[in-house]
């Protein structure tokens, strides 16, 4: 039982090198939905596990014993290794639940003030134009009430030329047009579930970066030029940073994402719709759905027995 | 941009457009040079329509020049938005994830790679 609950925390590990390689050889699109997919059931997977394995720990307590009407102790393997499973999944469970809690009370709240920063501004087809000579750019989805819009600083506009700027403004209509936050959302919320999730969410911020860089590239007409608005938005904001010096943004030696994207899109388009590391991550989700699943029914049975209802064998 | 599909795109899109050619320089524009400075062919008196809502919504300013208006960007005279949005979004600890932003921050071999990048593939 405790094995079977224990396999649906493993399997993100899993997941990682498999989304890596997702984004690098499925099409940007496919990329974002099924790793989003599988990122989002491996969650509820960990979830439910954690969740079950608290069983043991609460029957242990007599009043809970009593309202669950067990008549003798549920015995779902050797009982010092049950339940410090059991406390270690609650330990587990509270950590994502306020890493959840704290995450999205920040994310709500800074995107309340970007919005009302935003919406202070006259807009053009819903272009806000920040009058700010760093470069910086983003697609801040609407809501019930309010549009969508796309922000750019001046620094941004004046680092690009004319075909860039309409690749920029591409690339942020694409993001928002594909409702791209949500995939982010659901990621984030995976990622504060189980530690191996939160790179994943990286590589579904890579997928949907690229499904919107191919968009942008689509609508120019050229690749190289899509592949040019990012690099130079990219040295631009990097060269605004440095002479602004306050802080070193990223560490040396690691490599972001923007080389990765500008690389595919001096490369010919992708268009593989499916590829073995696919299959690979449905086996993976299958594998953690189904052992979360038995693991339950095996700790049902276990608990039935105790319950009197069924035999002990 | 080689499709010459000005006039089939919505026309948010080209006042977009022209709101980014305008903002991207650094004095007033007459609507011939906002018309050089976009991509899409369009007339000249299309971007002077497009100007003249622009400015009736409030998105640019403009003065009286030798012939027909001059735009310019509006200026955000204190860069109190700016400074805020600032902060919102560059809390290096805690990062938006929501906000899909264009471009974020490099390594320096990051940034060695894309000059190598954009000058190999420079056309």
């Amino acid at each position: 039982m405790i094995t079977l609950l224990l396999i649906p925390l493993l399997l993100p590990w899993a997941l990682a090198p498999l989304a890596r390689r997702t984004t690098q050889r499925v099409r940007p699109e496919i990329a974002l939905w099924t790793i989003t997919c599988a990122t989002t059931a491996l969650a509820v997977g960990v979830v439910a596990s954690l969740g079950v394995l608290l069983l043991p720990l609460a029957l242990a307590f007599p009043p809970a014993a009593a309202l669950a009407e067990l008549i003798r102790p549920l015995t779902a393997g050797p009982r010092p290794l049950v339940l410090g499973v059991s406390a270690l999944a609650v330990g587990a469970l509270f950590t994502a639940a306020v890493r959840v809690a704290h995450g999205t009370a920040s994310e709500v709240v800074r995107l309340r003030v970007v919005r009302r920063l935003v919406h202070g501004l006259p807009d053009a087809g819903g272009l806000c134009v920040l009058d700010d000579p760093r470069p910086d750019a983003f697609a801040l989805p609407g809501g019930p009430a309010r549009p969508d819009r796309i922000v750019v600083t001046t620094g941004m506009l004046r680092a690009l030329g004319p075909v860039e700027r309409e690749a920029l403004l591409a690339h942020e209509r694409a993001h928002l047009a594909a409702r791209h936050h949500l995939f982010l959302c659901l990621a984030q919320f995976a990622g504060w579930c189980h530690p191996a999730l939160t790179t994943v969410a990286d590589h579904v911020s890579f997928a949907a970066e690229r499904a919107a860089d191919e968009a942008a590239a689509r609508r120019c007409g050229d690749r190289g030029t899509a592949a040019q608005a990012v690099g130079r938005a990219a040295l631009a904001a990097k060269s605004a940073r440095d002479a602004a010096a306050t802080r070193t943004l990223t560490p040396g030696a690691a490599s972001g994402p923007v080389p990765a994207r500008v690389r595919a899109l001096l490369a010919p388009a992708p268009v593989r719709r499916v590829a073995p590391v696919l299959l690979a991550m449905l086996l993976v989700c299958t594998a953690a759905g189904a052992s979360s699943l038995a693991g339950a029914v095996r700790l049902h049975q276990d608990v039935e027995v105790a319950q009197g209802e069924a035999p002990a064998d | 941009m080689t499709d010459a599909v000005g006039e089939r795109r919505p026309a948010g899109e080209l006042e977009a457009s022209v709101l980014a050619a305008l903002c991207a320089a650094d004095q007033p524009q007459s609507a011939a040079d906002v018309r050089a400075a976009i991509p899409q062919e369009l007339a000249r008196t299309t971007v002077a329509t497009l100007l003249a809502r622009l400015h009736e919504k409030g998105a640019v300013g403009r003065s009286p020049g030798r012939r027909g208006f001059l735009y310019f960007a509006l200026e955000d005279s204190h860069g109190l938005t700016a400074q805020r949005m600032h902060r919102e979004l560059d809390q290096d600890d805690d990062r938006s994830t929501v906000l899909a932003r264009f471009v974020e921050g490099l390594s320096a071999a990051d940034e060695a790679e894309l000059k190598r990048l954009l000058e190999g593939g420079g056309r």
